[in-house]
């Protein structure tokens, strides 16, 4: 399963970055080089821009499995050594985004759900969904002119201390806070609606203790599940948000990448990127089978 | 004859009450959702927005007075001038039909191809299941924004390329929801009973099982529009989507970003004004997903 799915990925990336007009060479040099054309030739021959496509994918599926991305053609550094670089700054801003989305996310959405029909329930679910119909370009233009330049608490963009870090992962984990303020509240509804619950009741247990101790562990499960799932739309969105706020990470390189067609290190990106979605795919598959023996897989 | 004349009167019934009953139970619900309503109005305005900005629009979107450049709101602009000295309020109007044109495209398309192998592989099952499936694994397999960001980027900067990508990678999760419900109605009596009455592939899977699949397709395609709209936004935010001078509200924010600092009217209203469109259609597609969901209903 895992790996035919990798491998048509790495072919619909191979593919559509060969049909990319315009030549790689001239885009990282700018100008149509004059002089000497021979030194053109050899670059384009040992980058093996000549080859046949299919030769060209079977070679770079066997650097692949060798571990070896290419290198790229704008910085002529290893593919792989730029991912390792940026790839620990990525997992970082989406870890402290999960983080920052389930502290807010969850007890947000109990208060909903026990409130539920108030007012305070009516606000909660209308700023959860504004909060996941945010853009996060947006939200991260917005926040860095609030926290930034009007109240100068965050430096603009950047990297290197944890205040660097507070606006990006600010703008990840608010959208994806309003997914999780959803599930909690339908999700202890749900479940507060069940036996056992009336059950706590009648042992005398104070509500509170039903709600956290009951209702909220059983509810938590479907949203663990879903919080892996939703990494593969942090990782969408760090795309915007590392390249607003210049955090050194995948979505930063994969845009500049893109600009500059420098395609070995577009094709890596995407690559990672994709490779890791599957596998959270499957590890979250898997535990949803684990705990919900009701879930069969052929 | 006769009786093939009846299956298709019959045909013709059950799409015909399906629908209504639905969109019944759907007004029926929506009259009491305030959200909802409040959505359904953000839509009705977009909309007219995009059909009759000509009209709607105080200035001309193209016209320039550099003299006026970056202007904050006025009485005479309440959106405020652009870095051209341009109406924001006429480019945001005009901005609507760009987003409108690809989220009603990208929808409509990704929901007949979906639709279409959905049912195909459902229906079918075996070989032909097997091979949409895995193809739609590997285009899920991607965070779909990325993907779009890879195709336009290498198709080029236009409308065309920025709606085929989005459709590209939109597909599968219709084909995915319209496969399950095929499968579960596969096997229901009346499905039996119309192939034991000798009726055709395309009138069992036109007349019976599609009609059975729209419930779920609908909440789907309009949170799917508020996507597109959002997709489209973030590709233009990028330099990817409609070229300039035509107005886009991603564009839009994407030169505000430039001049946040001088002008913070332009990122922050265009963007909100593109928050809550998004708003909106999430709204819709609640109220219709809980008016079709039976749980729901009291």
């Amino acid at each position: 399963m895992l790996v035919p799915v990798v491998l048509g990925v790495t072919l619909i990336i191979f593919v559509i970055m060969k049909l990319t007009p315009g030549d790689p060479i001239l885009n990282v040099y700018g100008i149509q080089p004059t002089g000497d054309q021979s030194y053109i030739a050899e670059l384009r021959d040992k980058l093996g821009l000549d080859d046949p496509i299919y030769v060209q994918y079977s070679k770079f599926l066997w650097r692949l499995i060798q571990g070896d991305l290419g290198r790229s053609i704008a910085s002529n550094k290893p593919v792989l050594s730029l991912i390792s670089e940026a790839l620990p700054n990525t997992l970082v801003l989406i870890l402290s985004a999960v983080a920052i989305a389930a502290l807010m996310g969850i007890p947000i959405g109990v208060i909903s759900a026990v409130r539920q029909g108030t007012r305070i329930d009516h606000t909660i679910r209308v700023a959860s969904i504004f909060a996941v119909s945010m853009p996060d370009f947006w939200l991260a233009l917005v926040l860095m002119l609030v926290f930034s330049y009007y109240l100068g608490l965050t430096p603009i963009a950047g990297h290197g201390t944890v205040l660097h870090l507070i606006l990006p992962s600010s703008t990840l984990g608010i959208g994806m806070s309003g997914v999780i303020v959803r599930l909690t509240r339908s999700n202890l509804l749900e479940i507060m609606r069940q036996d056992f619950i009336t059950a706590a009741y009648a042992r005398g247990l104070s509500r509170t203790k039903v709600i956290w101790r009951h209702a909220l562990r059983n509810a938590l499960i479907p949203i663990v599940t879903v919080l892996g799932l939703q990494l593969g739309f942090l990782i969408a969105g760090a795309f915007f948000v590392e390249w607003i706020f210049g955090w050194p990470g995948i979505g930063r390189l994969t845009v500049q990448a893109i600009t500059q067609r420098d395609y070995p290190v577009v094709l890596g990106t995407l690559l990672v990127t994709s490779s890791a979605y599957v596998l959270i795919n499957l590890i979250v598959d898997i535990i949803y089978a684990y705990i919900d023996p009701r879930v069969q897989y052929e | 004859m006769s009786s093939g004349g009846q299956l298709r009167l019959g045909m013709i019934k059950h799409i015909f009450l399906d629908g209504t009953t639905d969109l019944r139970v759907i007004a029926r619900h929506m009259r009491r959702d305030k959200p909802a309503l409040f959505g359904l109005a953000i839509v009705a305005l977009v909309v007219s927005m995009a059909l009759f900005a000509d009209f709607m629009a105080p200035y001309d979107p193209s016209v320039q007075d550099l003299t006026k450049r970056l202007q904050p709101p006025s009485f005479e602009h309440p959106f405020g001038l652009d870095e051209f000295g341009r109406d924001m309020l006429s480019r945001i109007i005009h901005g609507a039909r760009v987003s409108m044109l690809v989220g009603v495209t990208v929808t409509t398309l990704a929901l007949v191809v979906g639709m279409l192998l959905g049912v195909l592989s459902g229906y079918f099952g075996g070989k032909v299941d097997m091979l949409v499936m895995r193809v739609a694994d590997i285009f899920l397999a991607f965070p779909g924004l990325i993907i779009a960001i890879g195709f336009v980027a290498v198709l080029g900067q236009s409308i065309t390329n920025v709606i085929v990508s989005l459709v590209l990678v939109n597909w599968p999760g219709y084909a995915r929801v319209v496969r399950g419900q095929v499968l579960r109605i596969r096997n229901i009596e009346y499905v039996e009973a119309a192939k034991a009455i000798g009726a055709s592939h395309r009138s069992i899977m036109l007349g019976h099982v599609l009609p059975n699949t729209m419930s779920p397709l609908i909440v789907l395609a309009t949170i799917g529009m508020g996507w597109a709209i959002l997709a489209e936004a973030g590709l233009s935010f990028l330099g990817l989507g409609v070229k300039p001078p035509t107005p886009s509200w991603g564009a839009i924010i994407s030169s505000g970003r430039t001049y946040l600092i001088q002008a913070p009217h332009i990122a922050t209203i265009s963007g909100l004004i593109l928050a809550l469109t998004i708003l909106a259609f999430n709204l819709v597609g609640d109220a219709i997903r809980d008016a079709l969901d039976p749980r729901m209903r009291i």
